[in-house]
């Protein structure tokens, strides 16, 4: 007999038994589930069975609770399912999800790019001990800045200064290197305090490190060797240590080799890896001097020492050492001050605002990249709004259609990140190879896996809340509309494209408009006009060899070269000068103006060049008022000058030809006066993009400078031969390297280096952005003319012809491209200021830069339309009014 | 339209076919569609029963049925499960396509060489 009292007991059981099951499963099948193990009991109770209710418990009891854990299981293998058949949906559509994938890839990929640089370059702290308290000890005369100082001074603050626990210096030389092996090299090294290496944390990869004893007076010269050097020249064996090289002519031995990732602060070693540490010795007589500016200093904020209580420590302290040695700390009436600059800022210098800005403009990328892929799944789902309001109809949860398109959209957003991580490794290999040399912290740039996830999440975010969109959308239209058949309720999402497209023009025509007035910028300094020709003319440093110490025999070694190098074959004219035009760096001297008021030029620095061979001939520099110097003008001779424009207009403003003047290259009396025999044209001497400074060539033979790089300048119709040079210079010293022999162009062209690679990188970007817009055009005119298919449709049937049809389409898609446009000029104008430092020769609103950008956005976003705008052309009328 | 979605559900699982099979000549509850299956001899544990059953419904081969049988025969606690016309088409294209393929002569060829190992 049934027995109802038995059953709801059973039945209350059940239900709790029910908790075992996933809440879900429990919410869709709980009550079935029930109701079958109720129904298994009345049926075995009904069939005369004498059913105990232990034994109900053991079967069907267990059984049930059992399902419900495994049930709990299955939903992980459910979900991958569900995956499973969202990659099947991607498969099944390839052009739409092929397309949402790479613009989101492209996106991940130069944003990660970007991040990764920037992060590493700019916010990462430096690879040294403490390196938040490290500082870079500058000094300063009035308004003259140094960025070094004496050993002597050094040693004074590190003993006197308790703010700075750790006061350390190096001084950056370059000796040529001569192992009586391979080929002679130049180095770059240091000359290291004691403190100097333990300090940064530096640690040796094998051998020792320096001992005290090593910087003893006349101890045993020792060095260290960086990994890299210790690997290319000793193929990173051991019997290295131990073995002596010659630095300059002067024996040392290898103790040691740097650990592989050490690299000294930026501002040390200025650009180059050091190749060689050497221990600063106490006592060495060019050290000692204390008005021997040579060594960069460091130092590190005492824990607890306050930043401003150190400056004011280091102020006394410049104050004290200017007072008791005024011949070596005082420059005229300026005593001696330091500065105090944090190392992290030195060394980013001023890449931060170019960093800055790519960053700024990959971000409108990623925005962009992410509006793209919105607008994208709005126009798919709105396609497949039908379908989803079908399924509505007929019962699919609106939850599962959610997960479903979810599931969907973050397949996209996986495979994507896929491709955009390999992409964007690719991206910073790239990034690192053009960068220009003098970038710091590069060698500390490696994938981020955090900031590559960041974007990831950013991204896919974006797309799975508009990959969900429409299924919300569909299901609650389902409920307005039972049968939902035909939804159209598409205006709002057409309107949201437009907006979403809009968005994306403005965003590209800023890109567009940026990098354009970048590459002109670009353009314009290299048509700037240099003030000489460098056209076949090839620059060498040589410098002496380090057994011509003294200034004649250095002049004699200058000489021969000069003279040999013009004898070569194909070789028009050989010179030499201390500044090569086109080349930063150099010397520069205070004057005194021969009928001017000493007060006139007082702390003012003028370029001093001095010049041998047929220097203004080799490069082109015209005379503009009286003669160059002779070739065969001797030391001895009265000493005479040649001034270029800026120089004699600075020098004497209000005389027309001021050959025959003369000028005192020192403020102190008693120095020679020199005559001006002649004035040249200005050069733009310090690269394109800087102005020409006064400047005062002199003859090398009247005015002794150490080192000197030698110009050739070739025959149009006989090629130089590099290998004969330096097949000269190894038979007039054989343990000279030859350092750098390139084409002049190239060297004055580094200048520019900067803003190329800046531009190139934001016409990457903004062609990613051309390319997203355009993207976002079509796929909105499309599915524009998809949900207007009818209306065209009965259009053409009542007479309009394609071409309006055509028209139409089309109008409408530039409509919202105009827009776009509008909102884009306005953004671009708003955003320029932050370009105003790196654009060259035009403004950074230049009208006409800005009119070229909106012409290529329309272009692009035409091309975009014409498909779509055809597509609505050819409608067939006949075909669409009969599937109504 | 129905045959192209139709046949993006062909094959059918073996179990799904099972119960669209069990509902093809009319629509049951799901301890029905248990007892068919039982008798069929290819019994299925009732949690995943319903779990297949909801996944054919939110495919849309399947929805809870309103026509009920007279009240004598009901209990108000169940729910009963029908085919829709997309689930009718599916188990018809899965009906053919397993007609087909016994039509095969090399299947047939393959399952006489079965039995002709055994006898």
């Amino acid at each position: 007999m049934p027995e109802p009292g038995r059953e709801r007991r059973v039945e209350r059981v059940l239900r709790l038994l029910l908790r075992l099951y996933p809440p879900d499963f429990r919410a869709a099948v709980g009550r079935d589930l029930v109701e079958t193990s109720v129904a298994r009991l009345r049926d075995a109770t009904q069939s005369g069975r004498r059913t105990r209710v232990l034994r109900f418990w053991l079967t069907e009891g267990v059984r049930f609770a059992v399902d419900g854990v495994l049930e709990r299981f299955r939903t992980l293998p459910a979900a991958i399912d569900d995956g499973a058949q969202a990659l099947r949906r991607l498969r099944r559509e390839p052009r739409f999800y092929g397309l949402a994938i790479v613009t989101l890839a492209l996106g991940i990929a130069a944003v990660t790019t970007i991040f990764t640089v920037t992060d590493a370059v700019l916010f990462r702290p430096l690879r040294f001990d403490r390196a938040g308290e490290l500082y870079l000890l500058q000094s300063r005369f009035g308004p003259m800045r140094f960025s070094s100082n004496s050993l002597p001074n050094l040693q004074d603050l590190r003993s006197s200064v308790t703010m700075l626990d750790w006061v350390a210096g190096a001084h950056d030389y370059s000796p040529a290197l001569a192992d009586g092996v391979s080929e002679p090299e130049r180095l770059a090294s240091l000359l290291v305090t004691e403190d100097y290496l333990p300090g940064l944390g530096a640690r040796v990869h094998v051998g020792r490190p320096f001992a005290p004893a090593d910087y003893g007076a006349g101890a045993d010269r020792v060095a260290i060797v960086s990994y890299g050097l210790w690997q290319r020249r000793w193929g990173g064996r051991l019997d290295a240590l131990g073995r002596s090289v010659r630095l300059d002519g002067v024996a040392h031995t290898l103790v040691g080799v740097m650990d592989r990732g050490f690299r000294d602060p930026a501002p040390i070693e200025s650009g180059t890896p050091t190749g060689m540490w050497v221990p600063a010795r106490h006592g060495d007589p060019a050290l000692a001097d204390r008005g021997h500016y040579a060594f960069q200093l460091l130092g590190r904020l005492a824990p607890g020492a306050s930043l401003d209580a150190a400056r004011d420590e280091l102020a006394a302290a410049g104050a004290r050492l200017s007072e008791a040695y005024p011949d070596d700390n005082r420059f005229g009436e300026n005593a001696l001050a330091f500065e105090l600059t944090a190392l992290a800022d030195a060394t980013v210098g001023d890449v931060r605002g170019r960093l800055l800005l790519l960053l700024g403009a990959v971000i409108l990328l990623l925005a962009l990249a992410c509006a793209n892929v919105a607008n994208l799944f709005l126009a798919n789902g709105t396609t497949r709004q039908q379908e989803l309001a079908v399924r509505s109809a007929l019962g699919a949860s609106s939850g599962r259609l959610v997960r479903q398109l979810l599931l969907e959209s973050s397949a996209t957003a996986a495979l994507a990140g896929i491709l955009g991580a390999v992409l964007g490794a690719a991206g910073i290999r790239a990034f690192l190879a053009a960068a220009p040399e003098e970038t710091p912290r590069l060698h500390e740039v490696a994938l981020d896996a955090r900031v590559f996830l960041v974007v990831m999440g950013v991204t896919g975010v974006t797309a799975l809340a508009f990959g969900a969109l429409p299924a919300l959308r569909a299901s609650r239209a389902a409920l307005r509309d039972a049968s939902a058949a035909r939804v159209t309720a598409s205006r709002p999402a057409l309107r949201a494209q437009s907006v979403l497209v809009a968005t994306e023009v403005a965003l590209s025509l800023v890109l567009v408009a940026g990098s354009a007035l970048l590459l002109g910028s670009f353009v314009r300094l290299l048509r700037v006009e240099p003030g000489f020709d460098a056209s076949d003319v090839v620059i060498a440093d040589v410098r002496p060899p380090a057994s011509a110490e003294d200034p004649d025999r250095q002049r004699v070694f200058y000489e021969t070269l000069r003279e040999r190098a013009a004898a070569l074959p194909g070789v028009a004219h050989a010179a030499l000068a201390y500044s090569p035009p086109g080349v930063r760096g150099g010397a520069y001297t205070r004057v005194a103006v021969e009928g001017r008021p000493a007060a006139d030029f007082a702390d003012e620095f003028f370029r001093i060049n001095p010049v041998a061979g047929g220097f203004f001939e080799a490069v082109d520099i015209p005379v503009r008022a009286g003669r160059v110097f002779a070739p065969d003008v001797r030391g001895d001779e009265p000493p005479v000058i040649v001034l270029n424009e800026a120089a004699a207009r600075r020098f004497f403003p209000a005389v027309d030809l001021p050959v025959g003047r003369r000028v005192t290259l020192s403020p102190e009396p008693g120095a020679p006066t020199r005559e001006v025999i002649g004035v040249v044209g200005d050069v733009r001497q310090r690269g394109p993009a800087e102005d020409a400074e006064p400047q005062i060539y002199v003859p090398y033979v009247q005015e002794h400078l150490p080192r000197l790089s030698l110009l050739v300048e070739q025959r149009p119709d006989v090629v130089f031969s590099v290998g004969a040079f330096r097949q000269l210079v190894r038979e007039i010293a054989p343990d000279v390297p030859v350092d750098r022999v390139e084409p002049l162009q190239d060297r004055y062209r580094a200048g520019a280096a900067q803003t190329r690679f800046l531009a190139s990188l934001l016409v990457v970007f903004a062609a990613l952005g051309l390319l997203l817009a355009a993207v976002g055009t079509y796929a909105t005119a499309n599915y524009a003319v998809s949900r207007r298919i009818r209306e065209v449709g009965v259009r053409r049937a009542l007479g309009a012809p394609a071409t309006k049809v055509f028209r139409l389409v089309l109008a409408r898609a530039l409509g919202v491209t105009g827009i776009g446009m509008a909102a884009g000029v306005a953004l671009t104008l708003a955003l320029s200021r932050f370009l105003e430092g790196y654009v060259f020769g035009i403004t950074a609103r230049d009208p006409a830069t800005v009119a070229l950008a909106c012409t290529v956005i329309a272009a692009s976003a035409t091309l975009a339309s014409v498909g779509p705008a055809l597509r609505a052309a050819r409608v067939d009328p006949n075909r669409v009014l009969r599937a109504e | 339209m129905s045959d192209r979605r139709s046949a993006d559900f062909v094959p059918l699982k073996p179990d799904e076919f099972e119960i669209l099979l069990a509902l093809a000549a009319e629509g049951r509850h799901g301890y029905g569609i248990l007892k068919i299956l039982e008798a069929r001899g290819v019994p299925l544990a009732a949690s995943l029963l319903y779990r297949k059953l909801h996944r054919l419904m939110d495919n849309g081969l399947v929805v809870e049925s309103l026509r009920r049988p007279a009240a004598q025969e009901d209990d108000a606690r169940r729910r009963y499960y029908r085919l829709t016309t997309l689930g009718r088409s599916v188990v018809r294209a899965e009906a053919a396509r397993i007609v087909a393929l016994a039509r095969n002569r090399q299947v047939r060829k393959l399952a006489d060489g079965l039995e002709g190992g055994r006898a």
